[in-house]
């Protein structure tokens, strides 16, 4: 596991595991687990309730860490506390 | 060359519009087969008004337009750069955009989320790399965009066909006239902003009837407008007899009708005796403190153009081929949806720096006029909407319009060049410069066949027939 910080997968805590995440108001800054066990940050929300784009704080893929995308809701698996 | 229509017989389309007798068939603005001919080849083809720039101001911002029948997208894009659209999605075709304006990050599709950037790439497909297994190329489907596309002065034009000539030719005669229909009162360039949002509404008629007559049909006023001149719905009341129109202070010129028969575009416009700008003359008697807005920024305008002959200014009303028709102060588009429909579309300028109090008293006072609920134009709706129907039949289809009035008492006038004059009284020769350009259109393989239009180099700009139609005047 290739972290930026954060703790490790096992300790994250989880405080908002819907089936379907409603992201549509969620604030920059938040942080979530997605469904392939990255954690992401928030780094902009386009507010419709789809998407959001997030950077990859942890991954099993270190390539990735440091990188942003967009995130569609369904990929995401929890919301993580602050 | 598509030069034949189908339906009861193969036809030239010379032979519905003969341009030398002023003599159209009906058909030409009834027939389905034509109709589809019409998105194809002058729809798909010319340069057509999509908005302006006042309606996307930031990054984000976007409106729907319309091109032939279809809707775009007018939008801004993060970086600021303005984008043309359709609104439909490269996924399974869902309409992308279903506000009529606002502001967005991205455009999601609500079918299956594909979601757009502002500057039309696809960005998010749901399952790209769980189940399209990072295999889709999204570098490849993203929305489609005009072929091109024109800031004109604060106006956006586009057109879906990369080999179109550029605006400003597109324009010919017409370039200055349609720069300054976006200028503010005070004579700056790109100094207007448009009313919103955009009034439209549909009307049961075929798009030429709106299209072709405003371009320059004059003879219906008396009696079309009889009641709304008695109305007195001019900013100044009833002062004068209470025209629709504002009060204007006298200017040496010559008023007429106006063609480039090469390009389609008209105009009823005024060639000026003297240079410089009239006075301006108090209108708005019942809107207090308006005049002296409108007083100071012609004091300012007159000094700027002291010493230049304004012929073709934008006072007067001009078309754009196809379906644009404009004056200084409204914007009115002509959409074809079917044959026997059209989406009227009406916009209006006014200064971005004026005050409140004449942006709401001017708004006032178009609406009175114009639109769906001014009174002005629903006469002439009234007209339309009746002639289309009562030109369906079987039997009226044997009886063509008669476009003659007018017809070969024409002239030219060197300080215009590439322009048709008629003002000998009404005229219909702008409506016959707009069928003449039509069936050019309607004929063309391609741009090669339709632009430049002086294949033969003419000299001195003097205008003629086009394309091998009669130049008889
Ligand atoms: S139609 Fe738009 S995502 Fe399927
Ligand atoms: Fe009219």
């Amino acid at each position: 596991m290739t972290t930026e910080g954060g703790a490790p997968k096992s300790e994250r805590k989880r405080v908002n595991t819907p089936d379907g995440m409603f992201i549509r108001d969620m604030p920059e800054g938040t942080k979530l687990e997605l469904k392939n066990g990255d954690l992401v940050e928030v780094t902009l929300n386009a507010r419709d309730g789809g998407w959001l784009v997030g950077r990859v704080v942890e991954s099993e893929r270190p390539e990735s860490v440091g990188t942003e995308d967009w995130i569609f809701f369904a990929e995401v698996a929890a919301e993580i506390e602050a | 060359m598509v030069t034949y229509i189908k339906g009861r017989g193969d036809r030239n389309l010379r032979d519905l519009v003969d341009l030398e007798t002023g003599v159209v068939s009906r058909e030409v603005y009834v027939n389905e087969d034509i109709y589809a001919q019409e998105l194809e080849q002058i729809y798909g083809r010319a340069w057509l008004l999509v908005g302006h720039e006042s309606q996307v101001e930031n990054p984000g911002d976007f409106v729907l337009g319309r091109m032939g029948e279809e809707e775009v997208i007018l939008t801004r894009d993060r970086k600021g750069q303005i984008h043309v659209f359709l609104n439909t999605c490269r996924h399974r075709g869902m309409k992308v955009c279903r506000y009529d304006d606002g502001n967005a990050l991205v455009f999601t599709c609500p079918f299956h989320a594909w979601t757009y950037d502002t500057d039309g790439r696809l960005v998010g497909v749901p399952h790209h790399h769980d189940a399209y297994f990072d295999e889709l190329d999204k570098s490849q489907w993203g929305l489609a965009e005009v072929a091109q596309m024109c800031n004109y002065y604060g106006s956006i034009w586009a057109t879906w066909d990369p080999k179109a000539p550029s605006f400003e030719d597109y324009l010919g005669p017409f370039k200055q006239t349609v720069r300054w229909a976006f200028q503010a009162s005070d004579g700056t360039d790109a100094g207007v902003e448009l009313y919103k949002p955009a009034q439209r509404w549909r009307l049961p008629s075929n798009w030429k009837f709106g299209a072709f007559s405003f371009a320059g049909d004059s003879a219906h006023a008396a009696m079309t407008h009889l009641s709304v001149n008695a109305a007195a719905i001019g900013p100044q009341g009833e002062v004068e007899g209470g025209g629709r129109h504002p009060l204007a202070a006298p200017f040496p010129s010559k008023r007429g009708y106006m063609s480039s028969r090469e390009l389609g575009h008209v105009g009823q416009l005024a060639i000026y005796e003297q240079p410089g700008v009239a006075d301006y003359r108090d209108t708005w008697l019942l809107e207090p403190g308006v005049d002296d807005y409108w007083r100071e920024t012609r004091e300012i305008k007159k000094q700027k153009f002291a010493n230049e002959f304004l012929h073709m200014q934008s006072d007067g009303q001009f078309h754009i081929w196809p379906n644009a028709t404009m004056s200084d102060w409204r914007i009115l588009m002509w959409h074809p949806h079917g044959v026997g429909m059209t989406e009227s579309w009406r916009q209006y300028q006014v200064d971005k720096n004026a005050p409140k109090h004449v942006k709401d008293a001017k708004r006032r006072y178009v609406m009175r006029y114009c639109g769906p609920a001014g009174i002005t134009e629903s006469d002439d709706m009234e007209n339309w909407n009746y002639a289309h129907p009562a030109s369906l039949g079987m039997v009226a289809q044997r009886y063509p319009y008669n476009f003659q009035l007018g017809l070969h008492h024409n002239h030219y006038d060197e300080r215009i060049p590439g322009v048709t004059i008629g003002d000998r009284g009404p005229s219909e020769e702008n409506q016959r410069a707009r069928l003449r350009r039509w069936v050019e259109f309607m004929e063309a393989g391609s741009w090669d066949d339709i632009f430049p239009v002086r294949k033969n180099g003419k000299s001195n700009g003097k205008p003629r027939g086009g394309n091998g139609i009669s130049s008889s005047w």
